[in-house]
């Protein structure tokens, strides 16, 4: 084995790493807002909300990331990172939507006939009343989504997109050291992963300690 | 509060992660020299005893590669590569087992024995000669830019400075070879090559850089989409096959010398590019002496 090719290499796995920090974040927030908005469409009384953010959620959920990707790069025509991005977002957030409103099923309906009745909007309510509460109860598995979008990622490459993955395969079919950029690359997916666990480990017990005060 | 002993606090929490993660560390690299190692010591074995115990010769073939490799519409493996490879594996008399590879895992398949040969595009290069080797020149092809129709055919419109952009595929040398014939492109580099087309056809890039037969065949799928152009500079193509393994490898040299003989390779290569082979195997004024 010769790790000094991963030394030979950092500056370009130092520009996958950024990116795919960059693509993941910004997929993480849109999924998480997109999904969450869904989510409260599909809380809202009424069946048609609830069939249409039910349809959305089927087709994104069911319809393969990469393929998502391949129709917004080469039939709309969005640049490949832009088209990652939006990609990953949509896909996501179908997932997040079901967790969302798995969420509002486990906070008591008094909740939000109460907000009615003490004469607040439909969006107060949701801001104010249910979301704080839905959020705190769905953490984890806010938390395996967030780390889904980062595994995701790796679709990206298969439009063009520089990201760790692609970087491992271009050590790989350069240097033939396959191995040790598998290596170097499964070390930083785990770096992107853990942070991700821990920042949220963190806002659990930061929630757990406003709620008790 | 008071502090229960089974109670999982945030803190216990993120140390669970941690050590999770070094635990996945500490198992990673035993575990991958078990697996170098295997593959060193099955080498052991020369590959052409091996295809003959098991009765299978494993080859590695392109898919999007027309006319060297691609499937027809009932899914079966078709061109010229894996019609070579099911020669070879008649005059071994053993079956044709084929396995999809692609310039990034081409290298890898071999050298880990997922495949006995690769029969596609690999151009034969020292860096490659480091790791595998390589057969006698059974191809010759050249590279050529493929354009959209209407668009200038003349490689020297389409370098970075022109503010062009190029496809290709990720793990060819095709970057290389532009470079220095041509002058420096600004690649985006896909998986296959099907993909890179339709980047040119929809607009993403401006040319892409494949192997010209490759490119003549999308020109002839696409006439009205892309056009191919002339070719900028030649490339000798062997099959790729594990290092220091000579005994399989004399056998492939042999064989194609011996399919040139009986004219088996010039037949299945005019059934494919529609013309005789404008090279020769092993040398323009004779074959291998068997003595």
């Amino acid at each position: 084995m010769d790790w000094h090719v991963l030394w030979e290499y950092r500056e370009a796995l130092w520009h996958s790493f950024v990116l795919t920090c960059v693509i993941c974040a910004l997929s993480i927030v849109g999924s998480f807002v997109v999904g969450t908005c869904a989510g409260c469409i599909g809380a809202l009384p009424g069946e048609v909300a609830s069939r249409f953010v039910s349809a959305y959620v089927e087709l994104m959920r069911n319809v393969p990331a990469v393929i998502i990707l391949f129709f917004l790069y080469f039939i709309v025509g969005i640049d490949a990172i832009t088209a990652g991005v939006l990609g990953l977002t949509l896909h996501h957030s179908a997932y997040i939507a079901d967790v969302t409103t798995a969420g509002f099923r486990s906070i008591s309906r008094e909740q939000f006939e109460g907000g009615v009745a003490c004469g607040h909007s439909y969006p107060q309510i949701f801001y104010h009343i249910l979301i704080p509460q839905e959020f705190r109860n769905t953490l984890p598995s806010m938390t395996s989504q967030f780390i889904g979008v980062v595994k995701n990622s790796a679709v990206c490459m298969f439009i063009g997109v520089e990201d760790l993955t692609w970087q491992t395969q271009e050590i790989s079919s350069t240097t033939f050291r396959g191995f040790e950029a598998a290596a170097a690359i499964t070390l930083l997916y785990l770096v992107i992963s853990i942070s991700i666990a821990l920042g949220m480990n963190a806002l659990q017990s930061h929630l757990r300690k406003s709620a008790r005060a | 509060m008071r502090k229960y002993p089974g109670l999982i606090t945030s803190r216990r929490r993120s140390m669970f992660v941690i050590i999770r993660f070094m635990t996945t560390l500490a198992l990673l690299f035993p575990f991958a020299s078990l697996t170098s190692a295997f593959a060193q010591c099955s080498c052991q074995e020369s590959t052409l005893d091996k295809i003959r115990r098991v009765g299978v010769f494993t080859a590695g073939v392109r898919v999007d590669y027309p006319p060297l490799g691609f499937i027809d519409k009932s899914g079966e493996n078709v061109g010229f590569a894996p019609d070579l490879a099911r020669e070879f594996a008649r005059r071994l008399g053993v079956r044709a087992k084929f396995v999809t590879t692609i310039s990034q895992n081409r290298i890898a398949n071999v050298v880990s024995n997922i495949i006995d040969a690769e029969i596609s595009s690999a151009s034969i290069t020292r860096k490659r000669e480091e790791v595998v080797d390589f057969s006698i020149i059974y191809m010759w092809d050249e590279g050529a830019l493929l354009v959209r129709k209407g668009e200038s055919e003349d490689p020297h419109d389409y370098v970075k400075a022109k503010g062009k952009k190029l496809s290709t595929i990720q793990g060819g040398i095709y970057p290389i070879l532009f470079k220095n014939n041509v002058g420096e492109g600004d690649f985006v580099l896909f998986q296959e090559y099907t993909d890179a087309l339709l980047a040119l056809i929809n607009g993403k890039v401006d040319g892409e850089v494949l192997d010209a037969t490759n490119a003549a065949a999308f020109a002839k799928q696409y006439p009205d989409k892309v056009t191919s152009g002339p070719p900028f500079v030649r490339i000798a193509l062997g099959i790729t096959l594990r290092q220091n393994d000579s005994k399989w490898r004399n056998w492939i040299n042999h064989t194609l010398q011996d399919m040139w003989a009986d004219g088996t390779y010039q037949k299945l290569y005019e059934q494919y590019y529609g013309e005789k082979p404008k090279f020769y195997m092993w040398s323009p004024f004779l074959l291998e002496p068997k003595g």
